[in-house]
């Protein structure tokens, strides 16, 4: 519920196999919010696409197996307001806080 | 016996017998520490005020008639990505360089509860992601056999502490081989328990799905010792699995293996190996027949694949668990920037090592829209084809049997150029992580020129008596465990 | 001219009336300083792991039975990735493809309702204040359980929004899932609306609304789209697919600022929390804890009390409002009596002073004994207001407010003649009146004994001896 987030409603196009271009870099590194100097992109993408190449053949492997998936657990924890934090603790290994809360700078889309 | 160079157990008995003070204990590891860490930074951060309080407090106790848990006095390392409330834990990372636990993780308060004192941090590989320990924000653990030579990783900090002689037992963390493989490098035991059979809560996460929290000893005594210890239901984490019955009392009992079978998977005892490696592994073998146990062979044809499954899954379930360093509420923040997304990825790449930074990028990928089926999916199909191969090749033997590493213990600085090349190496321990199964890997043999060799014991979910009892009754009969590169 | 169809679908995050979070045991109050209520797990501390609400996922079953959804027998929690403040680990536990319930629908009335989608579990974000000096982060609310309840687009006008929020704020209190406050935020509301010609086979481009804050806002902010997107498509123009934000004092939308068109959650199951199996006994007991439905009631109600709707629809507002009514009867009041002092008594006296119902200073056994004093004729409506008051301050039985109050109706002739011969005595020309065979002054007279008797006099009593001492000479 967040100003700016639309939902997801078209795919993007899915190149078999994939191809590490330059635009790939790009949107790994938003995604994953690193920051890659540009003359290291072309080693990087050198390396993810062995590494795709060498791992790209698993969707033909086991195609019909099931997915391993979370097993079922055990009782669920009772609804019963326990102990929290102080402030202080909360706040003990901010980088930046204020009016006991944490400070970041200003958000682009408020 | 006064130094740390005795077994846990002995330590223990020793302590409750009053043959010897906690603090006498403790001393004596931080003497030994001072002497030989330095070369090796096996720890990143040693606490002897914490370590002599909390001795001083079980002489107290024990002079006083109390009861005293199973591993009293005994000095514990723990891997620097296990929390202790009030102490910094940084997973090996500059992200966490200066954070302070403000709470302390399961694992480790059983040790606490069972009385064992915590003398500091162990070094490792930048959040648990590599095997050589070089990956550190803080530099390299040398192996205490060879100082040339790399200790193994994850968990190589934990193991180096072991062999050493700076204290008889370290907790690490196994995600794909992170206690197995250092312990085997560095020629000391360690023990994967069944996922979910000690709590994650407090472990700084890597892949959820991989994570145990594991020991290092010279002894399967040792390890058996800790894991009863260690081992139960925690309602601080959902996947916690209850107790199985404790295994130390059963070990005493351990003689020998008849009626064991040990399935011998033919894929991870051939291909690749080298041979001294796995020269190593059949004299095991050998010896584990000599002691009546019986030798078939196996299959498990979906390991060829298990590589490349458990970096799509591990890196994917990584680069989720640190998504939640963006330098807002604690860890590395880079200020300067004046919008919000440039300060979170100015602090994530100067908090982040290499590696590090090229497994999120990776596990990005593997988890995207439209690429997620063909990767990270496929990953999940092949996990689940390889969980029945075991149970499969399970039917005919009761324990598993192949090298722990398919190469010895290599130089410092010789394997960092490609990062799938090193991959590869985890070839023998991903399966085991993948199907979330027990497995101990035991020293055994070494190469002509000395490096230590260890094998590995894997068992079906829930038996890691089974992998305990094996190397126990072997290492009754036997020094490979024994041997000490330190005076 | 052209003819629009309006496509409307509304996707609503209520949150769930729980004590602790969804994945932590911190507790979840209303106000409260910033940063009190945060444990180790909200704050997406190293190491930590979310520990499962159980009556948060018993609520969620609840809200999906009330909405006659099918709550599927596994589900899974999966985290949802993207980057911000709010969000502590980097990513929300939410659910994904396996969510716990499917379909379900919402009544609009008049015979129509809106389909339901889904339902699923998901956690809330924390709060951000936006200064000059930069963005506040505060955390109490990070963890909150929700539900998220999406609406299929059969929605055709911004009134049927109105009365789908509505409806669904009325059930889902009327269940004790949630109270359901759009002001409070314990309710939201995102809109999606789109505009095609009439007749044609595919919906036209969707706009997503957001910053809805009241039920009414939704419904002015559809209006207001409904508008824009007809005159744009009328003036032969294309409508962007885009999210708006509405902004009430302008009365008007605005494209948000959005970086990508469709951001990439890469949606992973949660492998903190296993699968979430919820077997037949669970959907048994939510059934059995969800009880009457209100449509049920009011259908009930409506035809075995014979009431009419005004006071049907008041008693089936809350549920705790007609399990009150039917205490009272069951202590043998008329319904449409009990109905009708409900309506126009309790019901205000109880919204001014809040608080539960159930602790409501009158009990319904109380009320019952003074409707049932009312009806027996022992005491007339305007004095039974004023033992009504008095109840609600004292707390005493009916009975013993109507003495304390001097409301007993005095019927003894010992006590009223001489009140009689003292009206005749103050108003001659009245008596006289009477006696000349004028009745009508009769009302005179026995105003003036029921003013000396501050309206307890019996009236029959009166009459009875007003004409005996008028007769005479």
């Amino acid at each position: 519920m967040h100003p700016g987030r639309a939902t997801p409603s078209i795919a993007p196009h899915v190149p078999t196999p994939p191809d590490v271009d330059r635009a790939l870099i790009e949107r790994l590194t938003s995604l994953s919010r690193l920051f890659l100097p540009a003359e290291r992109h072309e080693a990087l993408a050198q390396r993810l696409q062995r590494i795709v190449a060498a791992f790209g053949s698993l969707a033909e492997v086991a195609d019909d197996a099931e997915r391993a998936t979370p097993a079922a657990g055990g009782p669920l924890r009772a609804d019963v307001p326990g102990p929290t934090l102080s402030v202080d603790e909360v706040l003990a290994n901010a980088p930046a806080a204020a009016a006991n809360c944490f400070v970041v700078p200003r958000v682009v889309d408020a | 016996m006064t130094s740390p160079r005795g077994s846990a157990a002995a330590m223990a008995r020793a302590v409750a017998a009053g043959h010897v003070t906690a603090t006498e204990g403790v001393r004596a590891a931080l003497a030994r520490i001072q002497q030989h860490d330095p070369q090796l930074r096996a720890f990143v951060e040693v606490w002897p005020e914490r370590a002599l309080a909390a001795a001083a407090a079980i002489d107290r106790r024990r002079d006083a008639g109390e009861h005293l848990g199973p591993l009293a006095g005994v000095p514990v390392a723990i891997k620097d990505n296990l929390l202790l409330a009030g102490e910094r834990a940084s997973a090996g990372s500059r992200m966490l360089e200066t954070f302070r636990a403000p709470y302390t993780a399961s694992a480790v308060q059983r040790l606490l509860a069972a009385d064992a004192i915590v003398i500091g941090r162990t070094n490792m590989d930048e959040f648990g992601m590599g095997s050589t320990t070089e990956t550190s924000a803080f530099g390299p653990t040398r192996n205490p056999f060879d100082a040339n030579l790399v200790p193994g990783g994850s968990s190589g900090g934990s193991a180096a502490a072991v062999a050493a002689d700076f204290c008889p037992l370290a907790l690490g963390s196994d995600t794909g081989g992170s206690v197995r493989q250092p312990a085997a490098f560095c020629g000391v035991t360690g023990l994967k328990p069944t996922w979910g059979r000690v709590s994650r809560r407090g472990l700084v996460a890597y892949a959820s799905s991989l994570d145990c929290v594991g020991a290092i000893a010279r002894t399967a005594e040792d390890l058996a010792l800790w894991l009863d210890t260690a081992a139960g239901q925690d309602p601080g984490d959902a996947t916690s699995l209850p107790a199985t019955p404790p295994v130390v009392t059963q070990l005493a009992a351990a003689n020998d293996l008849r009626g064991l079978r040990i399935g011998l998977p033919w894929e991870l005892n051939g291909p690749g190996l080298d041979d001294e490696v796995a020269a190593a592994t059949d004299a095991l073998g050998a010896a584990a027949r000599e002691h009546g146990a019986e030798l078939v062979g196996v299959s498990l044809p979906t390991v060829a694949h298990a590589v490349a499954a458990y970096y799509l899954i591990a890196t994917a379930e990584a680069a989720s668990n640190l998504a939640r360093y963006d330098g807002v509420r604690y860890g590395l923040r880079r200020s300067g920037a004046s919008r919000l997304e440039a300060m979170t990825t100015a602090s994530r790449s100067a908090g982040f090592g290499e590696e590090v930074q090229l497994r999120i990028l990776l596990g990005t990928f593997a988890s995207s829209y439209g690429y997620e089926a063909q990767f990270h999916g496929a990953a999940q199909r092949v996990r689940a084809r390889l969980a029945a191969d075991f149970a499969a090749a399970f039917a005919h033997c009761d324990v598993l049997l192949s090298p722990t590493s398919p190469v010895p213990p290599f130089p410092l600085g010789s394997r960092r150029d490609d990062p799938l090349a090193m991959w590869l190496c985890d070839a023998l321990t991903v399966p085991a992580s993948l199907a979330g199964l027990p497995a101990l890997s035991q020293p055994w043999g070494a190469t002509a020129d000395g490096r230590p060799l260890g094998s590995t014991w894997t068992a079906p979910a829930g038996r890691e008596d089974l992998v305990l009892r094996v190397a126990h009754v072997l290492q009754r009969h036997s020094d490979h465990h024994l041997r000490r590169p330190l005076p | 001219m052209n003819a629009w169809t309006t496509v409307i679908g509304l996707e609503v995050h209520v949150q769930l009336a729980t004590a602790s979070k969804l994945f932590s045991p911190a507790p979840v109050a209303a106000l409260g300083e910033p940063n009190t209520r945060v444990h180790a797990i909200d704050l997406g501390l190293p190491g930590v792991l979310p520990l499962p609400n159980a009556q948060a996922i018993a609520l969620a079953i609840r809200a999906a039975l009330a909405l006659g959804a099918e709550v599927q027998r596994r589900s899974v929690f999966a985290r949802k990735h993207y980057f911000y403040p709010d969000l502590p680990k980097g990513y929300q536990i939410s659910q994904y493809d396996e969510p716990l319930a499917r379909g379900g629908s919402v009544s609009l009335g008049d015979g129509r309702s809106c389909r339901l989608h889904r339902l699923h579990v998901e956690e809330d974000a924390g709060k951000l204040t936006h200064t000059d000096a930069g963005t506040l982060v505060d955390l109490n609310r990070a963890g909150v359980p929700l539900v998220e309840i999406v609406g299929e687009p059969d929605l055709r006008t911004p009134a049927e929004a109105h009365a789908f929020l509505r409806e669904l704020r009325h059930v889902l209190r009327f269940c004790g899932v949630s109270d359901c406050d759009m002001e409070l935020g314990s309710l939201r509301c995102d809109a999606n609306i789109s505009v095609m010609p009439e007749g044609s086979a595919q919906f036209g481009a969707k706009v997503e609304l957001k910053n809805l804050n009241s039920m009414k806002m939704v419904q002015r902010a559809l209006e207001f789209e409904e508008r824009r997107q007809t005159a744009v498509l009328a003036a032969g123009g294309r409508v962007a697919t885009e999210t708006r934000g509405w902004n009430d004092e302008l009365g008007e939308s605005r494209p948000l600022r959005s970086k990508e068109q469709a951001p990439d959650y890469r949606y992973l199951p949660d492998p903190d929390l296993p699968a979430l199996i919820v077997g037949d006994d669970e959907v048994a007991t939510a059934r059995s804890a969800l009880g009457e439905l209100p449509v049920a009631r009011a259908a009930r109600y409506r035809e075995h009390f014979a009431l009419p709707a005004p006071d049907v629809e008041a008693l089936c507002a809350e549920r705790s409002i007609g399990d009150w009514f039917e205490r009272v009867l069951a202590h043998g009041s008329a319904p449409k009596l009990a109905a009708n002092w409900l309506v126009a008594e309790v019901l205000p006296a109880w919204r001014q002073r809040g608080g539960d119902l159930d602790a409501f200073p009158i009990a319904p056994d109380r009320l019952a004994e003074l409707l049932a004093l009312l009806a027996g004729g022992a005491i007339t409506q305007v004095a039974a207001r004023r033992v009504f008051a008095h109840l609600l301050d004292h707390g005493t039985t009916a009975a013993t407010a109507m003495r304390e109050l001097g409301l007993d109706r005095i019927t003894d002739p010992e006590v009223l003649r001489p009140l009689v011969q003292a009206a005749i005595a103050a108003l001659p020309e009245a008596a006289a009146a009477v006696r000349a065979g004028k009745p009508k002054a009769l009302d005179a007279l026995k105003g003036h004994v029921m003013r000396s008797t501050r309206g307890r006099a019996d009236p029959a009593a009166v009459d009875a001896l007003l004409a005996a001492a008028l007769s005479g000479g």
